[in-house]
């Protein structure tokens, strides 16, 4: 009998037990999670899985979309500041190549989960959606993102609107910062069947002289411009312009919106739709 | 032949083979036929738009190490001091910070940025160090040159240099490649009026340099040795000062901070003319000459497609080669 009524004593405090736990455990459950993004590209990706109420806090550099600006600043995306992270406590960091590693390393010994999204190509940016996806329980938007670049990409790839046209990519003019085969901006034109003028070297943006271009005579400049550059300006490309003889054909300039060709994020979607469209 | 004979023909020699290598070679693939590269009407026309900016960055190149070389001569000579070049007196890190600091300014008032300006801006900021040189001297009434422009100097490299670091914080991304080709000293794409007006200086400010060297000559005894010689050494110290910081100024525009030349190739050439002053000037303006050219061939060409600034490797040749010179006078002084 006093076995029996042990018995139901000890069922009875395990369920207490039990329910104690989960409502200790259901708060973090049923908060959401607190996400610092590191990068531009990060910032339009979580704004892309329609998570933007769970990013607390972004860089002076994130500035799309209109909402992203208001969101609190870290700092810059070179140089995020540290004691203001770590003041937040985020669940998650997604950060990226150009983020200060020491800032990164630092993070990491706090035990905070820093997440890094560097894709090199369109391949490696479908994946970082969709492990972002899974990050941020936002796996269906991320599929359907995923497969809409995957769309587009395959539409650029049957196209082909390059058509071996001989082209130099620049980020500016003075002095000429070149976009060199094994970069992001480099593998998207190569895709689409442009003729890169810079070759595999040990830079991947190096710096060329006049002579090089003059040399290798480029049928299209695409020189990158943003909100930010001041770089392009009519002298500049007049000066450009002069280094060709009148009897060699100089090259078509043609802008790139560096917010959207530069950044490997959701909006990569509008360069393909710029490049079909040559 | 005498010694002086010989080095000097030796100097002409490679000045000219450098040149020769320098327009041979170069990152486009097109081949000339020497020496009348100008006259050659069979080149296509790519080849010879090739030709006509690989000549410009030579002529270019070699009026800034013969700049820099005579420049750093005549400053060891007028401070008594042998780690004396154009930079000792903060010209050229003046001429540096007022292109940084101008970039900023003007970009800040959405005004189009050009390498002509920023090449103003630097002349315009070695001629206000010269002016504040000249200035303190005569305000201060120093008359220890020796010792007294090349502390002034160093306060205004310490001085261009914080804020250097300070207006590089406030670069746009964009900007950051130009001010570090200003700092580390890279030959930009001259037009022929700059490449002229960059030899017509040399030719002047070099001529009167190699005129007063046996004065300089007499003054690396002392000031008093000197006018008893019958030179008029105050004139001359601010004669000399002036002709180097103009050199200085134009071949900081032209190509920002060269370092190592003027240091160098002073040293080289007293090892091998030891004795006569305005050999030593005019050997030290051909071999300058040399080796930026050869300096500005490895830039534009070891990493291509890249071009690297010409500043690195002229350190690169440079320091090696100074610390042989060391070793080799610490030598000479114990077998003494």
């Amino acid at each position: 009998m006093n076995e029996c009524k042990c018995m139901i004593w000890k069922k009875w405090l395990s369920g207490i037990y039990l329910l104690i736990s989960i409502l200790c455990i259901l708060p973090v459950y049923a908060r959401d999670l607190k996400i610092v993004a590191l990068s531009p590209h990060l910032t339009e990706l979580v704004f892309a899985l329609k998570k933007s109420k769970i990013l607390v806090a972004n860089t002076i550099q994130c500035d799309y979309p209109g909402d992203a600006k208001k969101i609190n600043k870290i700092g810059s995306y070179s140089s995020p500041d540290l004691e203001k992270i770590v003041n937040i406590n985020p669940d998650i960091i997604l950060a990226t190549e150009g983020n200060s590693k020491a800032t990164l390393d630092n993070l990491r010994r706090l035990k905070l989960s820093v997440q890094e999204f560097s894709p090199k190509n369109m391949g490696e940016l479908r994946a970082d959606i969709l492990r972002l996806g899974v990050l941020l329980n936002a796996e269906k938007e991320a599929q359907e993102l995923e497969k809409k670049m995957a769309q587009k990409w395959e539409s650029l790839k049957k196209i082909k609107p390059g058509k071996n046209r001989k082209i130099l990519i620049a980020l500016q003019l003075e002095p000429i910062y070149a976009v060199g085969p094994d970069t992001w901006l480099g593998d998207l034109f190569a895709q689409a069947q442009f003729q890169n003028t810079i070759n595999a070297g040990a830079l991947k943006y190096p710096v060329v002289g006049e002579e090089y271009i003059l040399g290798h005579l480029p049928e299209i400049l695409f020189l990158t411009s943003s909100k930010l550059a001041h770089a392009v300006n009519s002298n500049t490309i007049k000066k450009f312009e002069k280094i060709f003889p009148s009897s060699l054909k100089t090259p078509q300039i043609k802008y790139l919106d560096a917010d959207i060709f530069v950044r490997p994020g959701p909006r990569i979607t509008d360069a393909i739709d710029y490049l079909l469209a040559l | 032949m005498s010694k002086s004979k010989f080095v000097l023909f030796g100097a002409v020699f490679i000045f000219l083979f450098c040149a020769f290598i320098s327009i041979q070679i170069g990152s486009a693939d097109c081949s000339f036929k020497p020496p009348l590269y100008l006259l050659q009407n069979n080149l296509s026309e790519s080849c010879q738009a090739i030709l006509r900016l690989r000549v410009l960055r030579v002529t270019g190149a070699m009026a800034v190490g013969a700049g820099l070389s005579i420049s750093g001569s005549v400053l060891q000579r007028l401070l008594r001091n042998p780690l004396a070049d154009s930079f000792v007196l903060g010209i050229s890190s003046s001429g540096t910070c007022f292109a940084v600091v101008g970039m900023i300014l003007l970009s800040a008032l959405n005004y189009a940025v050009q390498s002509f300006h920023l090449a103003s801006l630097a002349l315009i900021g070695s001629f206000v160090a010269l002016l504040f040189l000249l200035g303190a001297r005569k305000l201060l009434k120093l008359n220890d040159d020796a010792f007294a422009l090349p502390l002034l100097g160093l306060m205004i490299n310490s001085f261009s240099g914080a804020v250097l670091m300070f207006a590089v914080a406030f670069l746009a991304p964009q900007q950051l490649g130009e001010a570090y080709r200003w700092m580390v000293g890279a030959m930009r794409l001259l037009s022929e009026v700059e490449v002229s007006m960059l030899w017509l200086v040399l030719i002047i400010s070099s001529a009167l340099l190699i005129y007063f060297m046996p004065a300089l000559n007499a003054l690396s005894f002392g000031d008093e040795f000197a006018n008893s010689l019958g030179f008029h050494s105050k004139k001359i110290r601010i004669y000399c000062f002036l002709m180097v910081a103009i050199l200085a100024a134009f071949m900081v525009a032209a190509a920002g901070t060269v370092g190592f030349v003027g240091l160098i190739v002073p040293h080289f050439v007293r090892i091998l003319v030891p004795e006569n002053a305005r050999i030593e000037g005019v050997c030290s303006l051909f071999f300058g000459a040399a080796l930026v050219s050869v300096s500005d061939l490895l830039a534009r060409t070891l990493f291509l497609p890249a071009e690297l600034p010409v500043g690195v490797f002229t350190a690169l040749i440079g320091a090696p080669c100074l610390a042989v010179i060391l070793f080799q006078k610490a030598r000479i002084l114990r077998a003494v």
